[in-house]
């Protein structure tokens, strides 16, 4: 298994996947984070899972017992790396339906670039399944894997200042949900109204990394 | 105490909350740990007590109540009524008091506690005030937890100290895509001054300097970013990222400023030069147990001057 090491700031390291991102690539950064929460660590606070990366964030208490953070896990990914690696079998979770009215401002550009009509645009956009990859860019937004690759379009070239809550965007081969309004470059194709939010500590992302969805035309 | 004016982005900070990045929420957290370090260590504080982070124009308010307070940090000539205060030294309030900025002479940030800190409500671990949710926003009242000692003759004597905060010199580490910088580029980095951007907020510092370039513009894969990640945006110019930055981001990474030199940098305001220097991770680590150090000094000489009253 190839990778290599960053050191993200005095005490934060991404450890990044020599691959190209794909299904498999974000399997093997899920078991990694998996072995890694089950170390039980003292000094471990916690890990931000991306495609094809895990950043490891530990308290200043490592450096108590530690001297370089880059050196201990790269001692322990070598005594531990082809297991920590494995692939893992996904666990088959529900699929989480999300409701949405494909009226999108931009679904004309998708429609012109990408050639299909906009009935076409939803029928393969809500005929796939897709996983949560990443959460990040706002609290609970979910980067999903899986689209087709006939709804791979370019960002918007000035990121427009106010995107609603609850867009659905496409942008390269990503789609996902913003979760608030916010400003955004992504090509909005629909709206859901979908709660991915809730600052209530016992509620906080709807989804989480790992889950399955499928989109639903309303 | 009551909120006459609320000033330009008043906050309330601590350490930040983690443990959330996972699900897209930011860190948040004071810019200028080392001013906020000094406020609780001085106001014999929890260390993550929280505390008001102050932009000029910085708010007006009235004290309802006797505490002790401090004020650290920038100096934007604060008053008690019209009695002018320095920084790093204790204060006591009466009923009415009225507390003002008048002029921002040094610095961006001003730190504002009190003895026994504010009773605030924490969301997930933190006070910090998310500006993005609109979460932990400052109230109109701000009300201080009850302290067992204000006897502020106990604590009146201070020690001298104080950071030299227009210090240029913002060292860093370099790691990610900083050797797929051109020579050319590399050098520019470390020997040319680089301006603070007017876009320079809690999310991120925005660089003004000569543009440089990458030997290949690999297409990047977004992962995680953090306090104090320099990103290489596509005009070439550099973004520092502050506490209140996205936790994932997609630009090339050259690196990380240094915690203690993040600081520095977050009182640096728009149109002053700083310039970078490239340190080890061991440099880097040396440098942020030097400032540990630096702070338990300070702690025992208040103790001393606490028992030699």
């Amino acid at each position: 298994m190839n990778f290599k090491i960053f050191l993200l700031n005095e005490n934060a390291l991404t450890i990044s996947l020599e691959e190209n991102f794909n299904i498999e690539s974000f399997e093997k950064v899920l078991v990694l984070k998996e072995n890694i929460e089950t170390q039980k660590w003292a000094w471990y606070a916690e890990s931000v899972s991306a495609y094809n990366s895990l950043t490891i964030y530990v308290l200043d208490s490592f450096y108590e017992t530690h001297k370089s953070l880059k050196s201990f896990f790269e001692t322990w990914l070598s005594e531990n790396g082809i297991m920590v690696f494995k692939n893992g079998i996904m666990n088959e979770t529900e699929i989480k339906e999300v409701s949405v009215t494909y009226n999108g401002e931009d679904l004309a550009f998708v429609s012109a670039y990408s050639k299909l009509s906009e009935a076409q645009i939803i029928k393969i956009h809500t005929d796939q399944i897709y996983t949560v990859a990443m959460i990040g860019f706002l609290p609970g937004f979910p980067y999903l894997l899986g689209m087709d690759k006939r709804l791979f379009v370019p960002r918007k070239k000035e990121p427009t200042f106010k995107i609603k809550k609850g867009s659905v965007g496409i942008a390269g081969f990503q789609t996902g949900i913003y979760p608030n309004e916010s400003p955004g470059g992504w090509q909005i194709i629909g709206y859901t109204d979908l709660e991915l939010f809730n600052a209530d500590p016992n509620r906080l992302s709807y989804f989480k990394l790992g889950d399955r969805i499928k989109f639903a035309a309303q | 105490m009551k909120f006459i004016k609320k000033g330009i982005l008043t906050s309330i900070q601590d350490c930040g909350r983690q443990n959330f990045q996972a699900i897209g929420v930011s860190m948040g957290g004071v810019l200028d740990v080392l001013s906020f370090k000094i406020l609780n260590v001085l106001l014999r504080n929890k260390p993550n007590e929280g505390c008001l982070e102050i932009h000029f124009p910085g708010p007006v308010m009235m004290f309802e109540e006797t505490c002790n307070f401090a004020v650290t940090g920038g100096d934007f000539e604060a008053f008690l009524n019209r009695k002018p205060l320095s920084r790093n030294k204790i204060y006591q309030s009466n009923f009415g008091d009225v507390l003002t900025f008048n002029r921002k002479r040094v610095g961006e940030r001003v730190y504002f506690g009190v003895m026994g800190g504010f009773d605030l409500e924490p969301w997930l671990g933190s006070c910090s005030t998310n500006f993005q949710l609109k979460l932990n926003l400052l109230p109109a009242n701000i009300t201080v937890k009850n302290c067992e000692d204000t006897s502020i003759l106990k604590f009146k004597s201070g020690v001298a100290f104080d950071y030299d905060y227009q210090n240029p010199r913002i060292r860093f580490v370099s790691d990610f895509d900083f050797e797929n910088l051109t020579e050319k580029a590399k050098f520019i980095m470390t020997n040319s001054f680089f301006e603070v951007g007017l876009q320079s907020n809690r999310m991120g510092y925005r660089l003004k300097g000569q543009v440089l370039n990458m030997i290949d513009m690999k297409e990047q894969i977004s992962s995680a970013v953090s306090k104090g990640t320099m990103q290489l945006l596509p005009n070439g110019q550099i973004i520092v990222l502050m506490a209140d930055a996205q936790v994932t981001g997609g630009y090339p990474k050259l690196g990380f400023v240094i915690e203690n030199d993040l600081a520095f940098l977050s009182q640096l305001g728009p149109n002053k030069t700083i310039k970078f220097e490239k340190v080890s991770i061991e440099h880097a680590l040396e440098i942020k147990k030097q400032s540990n150090v630096s702070l338990e000094l300070i702690k025992k000489a208040l103790k001393f001057s606490e028992n030699a009253n």
